[in-house]
């Protein structure tokens, strides 16, 4: 498993949750501290579907202002249409164009009525983090179901208070939600599970919490199980007595080691019956089969889960499988897990006080607190200890978790644009920056208490070992006031030709290890480039403005030329600035622009989110689809003519997360060099299943003639989006019936650096799609209505 | 204190190596009687149950009951590096976190200690139930040793049943099938052949032939072996160790027809 791999953007887009609460048409949250506005869009024959609008006072306070109620038929519009509208903050009425053709034609007329409004309302598209605003304001059914249980958490527990839980309620609980098709019940389900735990055993919760979200540790630690399939199989042979041949067979056939392990009718009795699993011991074992190491550690390993496995009963050996393969499949992304235990929390609270039961808006603000602390503080360790002790789940738990130089966040992500039109659109009225985007790796640098300093990946990964020679440039570029500053920066780290004074290819710095880099081996010399300050002397700076952010990281910091330096900028903002800027960043080796909103409530720094607020204008952008996907071949047809003998094409798939799915998008068969189509026919050869995994989306009409592993990325290039029935890939997401496929694909590279899992995902997909129908309509309402370009201009 | 000697360290040496395949960690519980040992394997199909009487040691001494807890596999290097013919003294002060290991050369001219960090073992205290067996049959350790080691090239498992007329051993795989059966003998001639087979009532088990043959490492403490047998439970495999005690392994049957392993 790849290091951080796992950790999925919270706050970005579930689709599957939208629809799910549309279906569900439950209102609530309406009378929340946002100031809601009710407002009736649609046509009579959507007559049913009302939107609430908000003012855009505080994006964060946001939540639980809407209240979609969906048209039979017609939900995924009408939450589309919701996730459109959430971008602005226009108070004014805004108008469903009627659809003529189904929802496709609906969808983006309907955007473009959204934006010429906001183009009005001057805080446009600046929208925080707008998908999961859209999908909180679906979510408010899910809050209302939140509120409403009858459990009786005493009641509940099989086990006494204050003892271990038994890990077979947990295996229960993962088996129930495995079955459970709503979200909300999913999350119902988990809620209900970690508050039996917290009113029994509270000091349970936090190995639970870990197990339900299948790791061992914040990111930065870079704990992983590490278990391959093989020593599995191994250890399950081991445990059962059973022939190993036998279960690679099985697990040939059900593509499921979680399965196999359940249906493992052992063929050896044990000479006692061995004491029941823990949740605290099986989260104890998992941590010591991450931390084997040295030279017997795969059997160490293999010791440590045969030991497991003998004392799992069925549902026990299925969960334990599936988690230490890395793939619980119980469709658990963050956000449901940190909605269940907001959730969770708030019922404990009341609980402890005597309350009634909590108010729907209760455990919508806590989720929202929880999201916002567990971005900024992404420990878990910390987050429960803090939660636990305040019994409650309030704002002092903000006060307990901040950010902290040592624990790294997710850094703040930008989306792709495809024009210099399409950055302005974007940004209307918004005052905004310019800036180099390097060709580089991007580097959270932490300096902490002691003086030293941390280095993290865009994975939180710890890449200190990495750059010994950042650590000892750094020092210098710190102002003598400020030489003892402790501080979060984020930053490029970019090779460098000090002599010619240029930047090099990052390819130059790829291939460094990962650890263990000594300074005396280093050839080629890096430079920073700092774009952000996050934290300063005890200050979190994350909801500052930008243009103060980046007053204080010139305060703090100095030009050393070669080894620190500010990412180029220019505040400019008319079309033509941006144009020249973009061409001079080309002539700097740059792969681009960033535009970020420099002032105002947009311009915070949001981690761990892909929002609005940040735009990447690359060069490859301007032509084609707006960035190139990430996809996995699942499948392959053999060749024909010239390419007999080998794979002449591939069925690719992108990634569900949601339901751990990989869904077939396209086949693709150009791109590809003979020499390249040779060396993968053997190398996919190897990988070739004989049957679909069962988390294999794909229609009848595309079934390829081979079925491959999931273990290699692929980057495809193509024209553009388009929907199909036979690919399914966001299946009816955008359209009934029909999936996401693309035009024209050709293969651009194969992705060593990605796990499957980090393909594209079927929500990006959906995402870009729609992004895409704005942009064709935008262009064409450009060209045909003068009078809204006029408006929109004199806004500006 | 505890303190223990033997007079040679190969005897420490063939026990080392005849459970350390089966057993990583295990505690020596040290009382005034004798030293035992009782651990299972990971998967808790086996039991090894080793217990060296106190009479047997040249020096034993024992003030207080200890429970040492040993990574055999650190215990087996440290042992290597004693001549068969040495003495061994193991000794621990009270407080201590380690146990030391004294080598003395019979000439007395040559003198070693090493000292092995003890560890915190949780085991269970495990009840051996002392079950009525169906049948019993007693055999040179060579031999059980041969046949479960022709055995287990064929296949997994072995079936073990005792009859009028004797014991058989049946093996099945996937390239074919064998079997070995032992008829009841005095050895006349040589008394340490002989093989005496003892039926209350007939018995027929399956037994997994990799722990058969982890146990048959122990052939080299006894000339005979001991095997104990009867329904639904596990079976006894016996060396005794003339003076000093036994070691016996435990060995839970094989369950269900394997038709799906077929």
């Amino acid at each position: 498993m790849a290091r951080g791999r796992q950790r999925r953007r919270i706050v970005e887009d579930e689709d599957n949750e939208e629809e799910l609460v549309g279906q569900s048409g439950l209102e609530g949250g309406v009378d929340t501290e946002a100031n809601a506005q009710p407002l009736v869009a649609g046509t009579p024959e959507r007559g049913d579907k009302v939107i609430k609008r908000a003012r855009q006072a505080d994006i964060t306070e946001l939540l639980g202002a809407y209240s979609p109620k969906a048209a039979p038929g017609g939900k995924s519009e009408a939450v589309s249409s919701a996730v459109q509208e959430a971008n602005g903050s226009s108070t004014e009425t805004g108008n469903a164009a009627p659809a003529e053709d189904g929802d496709v034609e609906a969808r983006p007329s309907q955007t473009h009525t959204a934006t010429k409004r906001t183009c009005r309302s001057r805080s446009a598209a600046v929208g925080t983090a707008e998908t999961s605003e859209a999908d909180d304001t679906a979510a408010s059914g899910l809050f209302t179901a939140l509120a409403t249980s009858d459990l009786e958490p005493r009641a509940a527990t099989t086990w006494s208070a204050g003892t271990p839980v038994p890990y077979a309620f947990l295996a229960a609980a993962f088996e129930r939600m495995s079955n459970t098709m709503s979200r909300i019940e999913l999350t119902q389900q988990l809620c209900d599970a970690f508050r039996c735990i917290m009113e029994s055993t509270p000091e349970d919760l936090l190995p639970a919490v870990y197990l339900v979200i299948n790791r061992l540790a914040p990111a930065h630690e870079g704990l992983e199980i590490g278990v391959g399939d093989a020593l599995l199989l191994q250890a399950l042979a081991a445990a059962t007595g059973r022939k190993l041949a036998l279960l690679k067979e099985q697990y040939r056939q059900t593509g499921d080691l979680g399965d196999v392990a359940a249906h493992s009718r052992t063929t050896q009795r044990t000479m006692f019956s061995t004491p029941p699993l823990t949740v605290r011991g099986v989260y104890h074992e998992f941590l010591c089969i991450a931390r084997a190491s040295g030279r017997a550690m795969q059997e160490e390993k293999k010791r440590r889960i045969q030991k497991l496995l003998v004392s799992a009963k069925e549902l026990e050996a299925k969960f334990l499988a599936r988690a230490l393969q890395g793939k619980l499949r119980i469709r658990l992304a963050d956000k449901t897990v940190i909605t269940a235990l907001a959730a969770a929390f708030v019922w404990y609270g009341d609980a402890a006080r005597g309350h009634a039961p909590p108010a729907a808006v209760r455990i919508e603000s806590s989720t929202l607190l929880l999201k916002r602390v567990y971005n900024e503080c992404p420990s878990w360790n910390r987050i429960i200890d803090t939660l636990l002790q305040l019994r409650d789940i309030d704002e002092r738990l903000a006060e307990h978790c901040r950010l902290t130089p040592g624990l790294p966040v997710l850094p703040m992500l930008a989306k792709p644009c495809k024009s210099v039109a399409e950055v302005l659109t974007r940004l209307e009225g918004v005052p905004f920056s310019c800036e180099y985007k390097y060709d580089g790796e991007r580097a959270q640098i932490h300096r902490v208490a002691d003086g030293r300093f941390h280095i993290y990946s865009r994975n939180c990964e710890d890449h200190t070992g990495k750059y010994p020679d950042l650590a000892a440039q750094l020092p210098r570029a710190l102002r003598a006031a400020l030489a003892d500053a402790q501080f979060i920066l984020d930053a490029e780290v970019v090779a460098y030709d000090r002599d010619a004074k240029r930047t090099l290819p990052f390819q130059q710095i790829q291939h460094r290890a990962r650890k263990n880099v000594l300074l005396d081996d280093i050839k080629t010399r890096v430079c920073l480039f700092a774009f952000d300050l996050l934290y300063l002397d005890g200050r979190s700076l994350t909801r500052c403005p930008l243009a103060e952010r980046r007053r204080l990281l010139r305060d703090t910091f100095q030009v050393v030329p070669g080894e620190f330096m500010f990412a180029e900028s220019s505040d400019l903002i008319d079309g033509e600035h941006i144009q020249e800027f973009m061409d001079e960043a080309m002539r700097h080796s740059c792969e681009g622009l960033m535009v970020k909103a420099l002032d105002g409530a947009h311009s915070t720094y949001e981690p761990a989110n892909r929002t609005q607020n940040w735009l990447k204008l690359k060069k490859d952008y301007l032509s084609g689809v707006g960035d190139t996907l990430d996809l996995v071949p699942i499948g392959a047809y053999y060749g024909r003519g010239k390419r007999v003998g080998w794979f002449g094409s591939y069925l690719l798939a992108c990634y569900n997360a949601d339901t751990e799915t990989f869904e077939a998008v396209t086949k693709v068969g150009t791109g590809f060099s003979e020499e390249q189509l040779a060396e993968l026919y053997q190398q996919h050869s190897t990988h070739v299943l004989e049957a679909p995994r069962p988390y294999y989306a794909y229609s009848e009409q595309t079934r390829p003639d081979v079925w491959l592993e999931t273990w290699q990325v692929w980057e495809i290039q193509c024209a553009d989006l388009s929907l199909s029935p036979a690919y399914l890939a966001g299946m009816s997401h955008v359209q009934e019936g029909k999936g996401i496929s693309v035009r024209f694909p050709r293969l651009v590279r194969i992705r060593n650096d990605k796990e499957s899992e980090e393909a594209t995902t079927s929500e990006q997909l959906v995402e870009m799609y729609v992004a895409q129908f704005q942009h064709a309509t935008r262009a064409e309402e450009e060209e045909g209505s003068e009078a809204v370009t006029e408006d929109e201009e004199g806004d500006a | 204190m505890f303190e223990a000697r033997f007079t040679e360290a190969s005897l420490l040496k063939k026990i080392l190596d005849a459970i350390k395949d089966l057993v990583q960690d295990a505690n020596f519980e040290c009382n005034e009687s004798g030293v035992a040992l009782q651990a299972m394997d990971n998967a808790h199909v086996s039991l090894v149950s080793l217990l060296l009487r106190g009479e047997g040691f040249d020096l034993y001494r024992v003030d207080k009951p200890e429970s040492l807890g040993i990574n055999l596999n650190s215990m087996s290097k440290i042992m290597r590096c004693a001549g068969n013919n040495d003495s061994v003294t193991m000794d621990k002060v009270e407080s201590a976190d380690t146990v030391r290991f004294l080598f003395e050369s019979p000439s007395a001219d040559r003198m070693s200690e090493f000292h092995l960090k003890l560890m915190d073992i949780d085991s269970e205290t495990l009840e051996i139930p002392e079950a009525m067996y169906h049948a019993e049959v007693e055999l040179p350790s060579a031999e059980l040793r041969r046949i479960v080691a022709d055995l287990v090239t064929m296949g997994d498992s072995v079936r073990v049943s005792v009859s009028k007329e004797g014991v058989r051993f049946t093996v099945k795989g996937d390239e074919g099938s064998g079997s070995v059966i032992l008829r009841q003998s005095t050895g006349v001639d040589k008394p340490e052949d002989a093989i005496h087979v003892l039926m209350n009532e007939p018995v027929e088990q399956s037994f997994a032939l990799k722990y058969l043959n982890l146990f048959c490492k122990a052939a080299p403490l006894s000339a005979r072996v001991q095997i104990k047998l009867s329904r639904d439970a596990p079976l006894l495999v016996n060396y005794a160790m003339s003076n000093v005690g036994h070691l016996a392994f435990y060995l839970a049957p094989k369950i269900g027809d394997e038709e799906d392993e077929q």
